[in-house]
């Protein structure tokens, strides 16, 4: 059963076709794919369904992943990796920092969650464990589903925006086991509102360089442990 | 054989009896949100229920109807995440009790139950402005409350909060919110008959704190607060184990990396236990980490991640405290790739 409010990850395809042709460009012949842990949680079905499609079919697996990998034309070999997860997922690299005048890569995944209730906060009231914000002023709040339980790390309270309704909006106080809680201003926000963390088209697309930056995480860590957890959906 | 995480189920039950006899006469809830804390849900709600545990705390209703499989038709299963109408009514037909904290969310239940006295703990917000009515608003809440409950659509069987845990004081503030909270909603003719405001910590030390009902998440399975001391009788269920996969004159390669779940920001601050003791893992990879060598290493040898001591290694609050968070995030972080197996 999956929860309709429950967070939950989409998988652009279009966006990982563009990784893999980023990821060969970088890689040439012979390449070899790391499928491992269901492909850094991106499902290796889906994965190994693309990289087929543009002739690779090499792919360092997990016991678990071969035979879904198999059935997608990709065969299990003992070799390394050679194609690189960061380009193939459309990862932020943030060892080596932003090419200046280079467009964020889009991440071939998005974290979606949903606005569970909305609420006044009053000038001087705490938000969320040890009260880590207090509201300057009288404002409103959204608790939204996602939490460090589902992979939201909890080193992102007070430090990053989620988008609702294609506007940003900052997590205010710690993030909890299942919730973090949103400022939204006089914002016209309601209860069963789609929430984007990072990913996809609008402002929060290029979010997960700055949630790598707050937690100390890799990019490819971050996106695996949302991704084996959460329900998934695959768009165009 | 692979990395896998071992629980040992008669601890997560020795754990509750101190609890449980530290808590009387209020009674004790198990809480099972995400997968029982990584536990798993299944084996952990059994072993709880046939042990006499009564009370189930499941955030989301997937969680909660498998807790009310495992625990069967006699247990009380609560579930507070704010849901839409088609999941209320799975959530009813599996006999799950919810916790309300939006006005919006009680219509919602009202129009779905339909006169099946569909069973509800209301929530004030005490101060943690998460989840929960606010005090102004709490007076027409509870009178509305009333009113669907003299129709037949809900019965009030619960009033609770969630205290904030940032200081004593503030959680004396919270606890004489709640006992307002509780006397408007007594005054509008409900008569909630469990009323609860604790989680693990608040609960353990101050009696004030316990009312009817305590909710236990992390105790149960010996996982202390962040900054706080080992408790008494209270010892870690779960023990993380990996094998050696390769030696080099680097160090010990152990499989087990960031994709399984540990934190790439724990390289250079963490142990892991061995056969000689704690050894400084050195390096974290997506599948492997790289840690100290010892005397004798050979592949194959099983290392402890974490868990409770027995080799040196350490608990999850210890290495949470290293990374600046708490050991409910280390534990919860473990892949469900990793099996868990049960002794």
């Amino acid at each position: 059963m999956i929860s309709p409010t429950g967070p939950r990850v989409r998988l652009s395809r279009s966006a990982l076709v563009e990784g893999v042709s980023r990821a060969l460009e970088a890689g040439g012949a012979d390449a070899v794919a790391d499928l491992r842990r269901d492909a850094y949680g991106h499902g290796v079905s889906l994965v190994a369904d693309v990289l087929v499609e543009s002739g690779v079919r090499a792919a360092c697996l997990d016991p678990e992943g071969t035979e879904v990998a198999s059935a997608a034309g990709m065969a299990a070999v003992p070799d390394p990796p050679t194609v690189d997860p960061v380009l193939l997922f459309g990862l932020p690299r943030a060892s080596t920092g932003a090419v200046a005048g280079s467009q964020p890569v889009r991440p071939v995944m998005s974290l979606i969650g949903s606005v569970l209730s909305v609420k006044a906060l009053r000038a001087g009231e705490g938000v969320s464990y040890n009260y880590t914000h207090i509201a300057h002023q009288d404002t409103r709040i959204a608790l939204v589903s996602g939490g460090f339980g589902q992979g939201v790390a909890r080193a992102l309270g007070n430090q990053v925006s989620v988008e609702i309704r294609g506007a940003l909006y900052p997590i205010v106080g710690r993030v909890a086991m299942d919730v973090c809680v949103v400022d939204i201003g006089d914002a016209d926000v309601a209860r069963s509102d789609e929430v984007i963390y990072f990913g996809g088209e609008g402002p929060a697309g290029p979010a997960l360089a700055t949630w790598e930056a707050a937690s100390g995480l890799t990019a490819a860590e971050l996106v695996c442990a949302l991704g084996l957890r959460l329900p998934r959906e695959v768009v165009a | 054989m692979s990395a896998r995480m071992i629980v040992d189920l008669g601890r997560i039950l020795s754990d509750i009896d101190v609890l449980r006899e530290r808590i009387a006469p209020a009674e004790y809830m198990l809480v099972v949100k995400n997968d029982a804390y990584g536990h798993g849900v299944d084996r952990v709600v059994a072993a709880a229920a046939a042990h006499g545990v009564r009370w189930f705390g499941a955030f989301d209703v997937p969680m909660g109807v498998r807790a009310r499989e495992a625990a069967g038709p006699d247990a009380r299963v609560f579930s507070w995440v704010t849901i839409t109408r088609p999941e209320i009514a799975v959530a009813l037909d599996a006999d799950i009790e919810l916790g309300v904290g939006d006005a919006s969310y009680l219509e919602d239940i009202a129009a779905v139950s339909a006169g099946r006295s569909a069973r509800v703990h209301i929530k004030i917000d005490t101060g943690l402005h998460r989840n929960g009515v606010r005090p102004e608003q709490w007076p027409a809440f509870v009178a509305r409350a009333a009113e669907l409950e003299a129709r037949g659509d809900i019965h009030v069987a619960g009033i609770w909060s969630h205290i904030a845990e940032t200081s004593d004081e503030d959680d004396d503030r919270s606890r004489a919110a709640f006992l307002d909270a509780i006397q408007i909603a007594e005054a509008a003719g409900l008569r909630p008959q469990v009323r609860h405001l604790a989680a693990s910590a608040a609960a353990f030390a101050r009696p004030e704190f316990r009312f009817d009902l305590v909710r236990f998440g992390a105790f149960s399975y010996g996982i202390r607060s962040t900054g706080g001391a080992d408790l008494p009788g209270i010892t870690p269920a779960a023990t993380l184990v990996a094998p050696v996969s390769a030696i080099s004159a680097s160090g010990v390669e152990v499989s087990y990396g960031y994709l399984d779940g540990l934190p790439s920001t724990l390289a250079g601050r963490m142990s892991v236990g061995t056969a000689a003791g704690p050894r400084t893992v050195r390096e974290i990879g997506p599948a492997s980490m790289l840690i100290e060598a010892w005397p004798g290493a050979a592949v194959g040898d099983e290392v402890s991640v974490f868990g409770p001591g027995a080799r040196g290694e350490s608990s999850v609050t210890t290495l949470a405290e290293a990374i600046g968070t708490v050991g409910e995030e280390i534990i919860v972080r473990v892949s469900p790739l990793v099996p868990r197996v049960y002794i």
